[in-house]
């Protein structure tokens, strides 16, 4: 094969018939209890989002000392945060909406908090894993010789 | 040295990705098929759908703090006023710039 023959779908066909293999067995073989799917993907969302925007609002104080410190940058991104502990607030303490077998919402809560921080580090180990193996793949192959002689100084 | 790395790796990048991508594919169907001692087939059926909610919702709802705080941003720079429009130069102001501009333009003066 040439350099420049490669495409993104020839790039992805293995892993996307693996994927539709897999999803097939979960098809056949049942998909498993997915009733809590949901109620762990809405408190991921807010959990991410919540602490994403607390975040954000600490970035943007960085941000106003760049622009003569205006407030209502700071105003608008602290009600988007207060929208979403509101939110996440009010999901937690209505019935059972969100309580995925917690007793309580705090309880319910730190089960978020350390479930974003295992996604968290998750993420950043396959980002490292690849960008780690990714450099000693490429380093480790001999260095190409260019098509023509070395400028001599 | 810069020509050798990152150029002109397309062959490469294609195996990483497919070994990277069919490795992790393939234990997960592995693992979905056949009980082991630390997990039944059907428990790690159940948990792959919870990691995958959770891992989607942490990426998305992240994704929407950050695409809230560009907002924000945005709006509060297309809010701002128009800058005032400056006095023109006084003389002595254009004085000196053309002498700026002479030094700079007739290059080292001799001594």
């Amino acid at each position: 094969m040439n350099e420049k023959g490669h495409s993104l779908a020839q790039l992805l066909v293995i892993p996307l018939l693996l994927l539709s293999v897999m999803l097939i067995f979960d098809l056949i073989l049942g998909l498993g209890e997915v009733s809590t799917a949901f109620k762990r993907f809405a408190n991921a969302l807010l959990t991410s989002y919540t602490l994403g925007s607390g975040a954000m609002l600490g970035a943007m104080f960085f941000y106003a000392d760049s622009r003569n410190k205006p407030l209502s940058p700071l105003i608008g991104m602290l009600f988007a945060t207060f929208l979403g502990a509101v939110l996440m607030l009010f999901a937690l303490s209505y019935s059972d909406l969100l309580l995925e077998g917690n007793g309580s919402m705090q309880a319910q809560f730190f089960s978020n908090v350390v479930h974003l921080l295992v996604v968290t580090s998750a993420i950043c180990a396959a980002f490292g894993l690849n960008a780690g193996l990714l450099m000693s793949f490429i380093s480790g192959q001999p260095p190409r010789t260019m098509p023509w002689d070395d400028e001599e100084e | 040295m810069a020509h050798t790395i990152g150029n002109m790796r397309t062959k490469e990048t294609i195996l990483m990705v497919g070994i990277c991508l069919s490795f992790v594919l393939l234990g997960l169907i592995y693992f979905m098929l056949v009980d082991t001692n630390a997990i039944s087939a059907e428990q790690f059926r159940t948990d792959i759908w919870l990691a995958g909610a959770d891992l989607f919702g942490t990426v998305i709802g992240g994704l929407l703090a950050i695409a809230i705080f560009a907002i924000v941003i945005t709006m509060y720079e297309r809010n701002l006023p128009e800058p005032a429009k400056t006095n023109p130069l006084s003389i002595t102001e254009k004085e000196r710039v053309t002498e700026i501009l002479k030094d700079i333009v007739g290059g080292e003066k001799d001594e």
